[in-house]
């Protein structure tokens, strides 16, 4: 029987130690969130495909940022200098508009005025036939 | 017999297409631009409905499982759209190419067989033709040009007089097509004349002495052109999967129109598909 019993012992200590170890580890991960609260900007879909090599992609992008502090903030595309929206004292926001692009898009939250990213997001361009056009034109055709 | 196989060959290919995707995949990035070689592979899942040329052919709407290929190396190539656009299989070398034009020596099947127990026909599409002689499908060789009116536009000519059923005449056909994007949808439309000899579509649908019955009267078909126009859409679903769907009407020559062997004037073959793509 004393087998038994340190083997529920030995058990209770592994349990113990994963539940504090678990517990310890939702602690930091929470810590971080409660004291710096990252800023970010999220997109999705963060893929955009298109049929064939080199074809302009269309997308309908839905934008999502937050930051730690209220101030006004603007999002920023690759494609353009201008600003795609700014937010005047928020925390967050949300943007959805729709996209064309045969190529990679960045996406920047910057604080108005300012030329510095504070998150940055990817928007990847991928194609389902590799080849190039005058192939792919008389195959797809013919 | 064949829907047994397609089944079975079903999940074996998807099998062996998905483990070699990434393989294949890979080499056909470091290669694909230098030198015009490349292409792509893949496997089409199709609703259908046929309305077939054939005399007592049932109206047909089932799924049908296709395997399509294109793939350029060195200037061969080889080229088979499954139910797509002419469903012909071929294979040529292409000896000249600059930006608006390409001449190929091509080998290609410009008619299928016929009452054959291997035609490659859509289900029982021939069974109407019980007490027909076969007929073989017509093998030829020769000369395709194709010109590049644009980037989304192109012409092309096939003169192929050499045939493997000894026929010494011509078959001639003339091709233009057409693509266009809308958002990330892409259309085509197509449309063809082919013309054949007498001898041609008197093998295919004339009927012999021999084969006259009650059901068969004697007939025999002139020279005649075949004209054709398809329209098509294709939507990338995901980086290796395409929704399509296409509508394709072929007019056959009005030579043959009274040939017991045909039915309606106009063939209509439609499909909405899940294509896979290999690579």
């Amino acid at each position: 029987m004393a087998w038994i019993s340190r083997g529920f012992v030995k058990v209770g200590c592994y349990i113990s130690l994963a539940y504090f170890v678990g517990l310890s580890h939702l602690v930091l991960a929470d810590t971080p969130m409660q004291a710096t609260s990252t800023n970010e900007l999220r997109i999705q879909p963060n893929t955009c495909v298109s049929l064939h090599r080199d074809q302009a992609c269309f997308v309908n992008l839905k934008m999502s940022w937050r930051a730690a502090t209220s101030n006004n903030y603007c999002i920023y595309s690759s494609a353009q200098d201008t600003p795609l929206k700014c937010w005047v004292a928020s925390t967050q926001g949300v943007l959805t508009q729709q996209f064309g692009t045969d190529k990679i898009l960045h996406f920047y939250l910057k604080l108005e005025k300012s030329n510095i990213a504070l998150a940055e997001s990817e928007l990847k361009v991928s194609w389902v036939y590799k080849k190039q056009q005058k192939s792919r034109l008389t195959w797809r055709l013919f | 017999m064949y829907k047994l196989l397609g089944y079975w060959f079903a999940p074996v290919t998807l099998t062996v297409f998905f483990g070699l995707n990434s393989l294949m995949a890979t080499a056909q990035t470091a290669n694909e631009d230098k030198n015009g070689n490349g292409g792509f592979i893949e496997a089409s899942f199709a609703f259908a409905a046929l309305d077939s040329r054939f005399v007592d052919a049932p109206q047909h709407f089932g799924t049908l499982i296709d395997i399509r290929i294109n793939y350029q190396w060195n200037g061969f190539f080889i080229e088979d759209k499954g139910l797509s656009a002419l469903g012909l299989p071929g294979l040529g070398y292409n000896f000249y190419s600059d930006p608006t034009w390409t001449f190929d020596v091509y080998l290609s099947e410009v008619h299928k067989g016929i009452a054959t127990d291997y035609s490659d026909t859509i289900n029982n599409e021939q069974s109407g033709l019980i007490g027909i002689n076969p007929r073989d499908s017509d093998n030829r060789l020769g000369l395709r040009a194709t010109h590049y009116l644009d980037e989304t536009s192109a012409l092309r000519v096939l003169f192929a007089p050499i045939s493997s059923l000894g026929n010494h005449d011509t078959h001639l056909a003339l091709w233009y097509g057409k693509t266009w994007q809308y958002f990330n949808a892409n259309f085509h439309t197509t449309f063809s004349a082919q013309f054949d000899s007498s001898k041609t579509l008197n093998y295919y649908y004339g009927v012999s002495e021999s084969e006259v019955s009650d059901k068969f009267t004697a007939y025999k078909a002139g020279s005649g052109m075949t004209l054709g126009a398809e329209f098509g859409i294709s939507y990338p679903l995901a980086k290796d999967w395409v929704l399509e769907s296409s509508l394709k009407l072929t007019r056959l020559p009005s030579s043959i129109y009274n040939s017991p062997i045909v039915a309606p004037k106009i063939e209509t073959f439609a499909h909405i598909s899940i294509v896979y793509v290999l690579f």
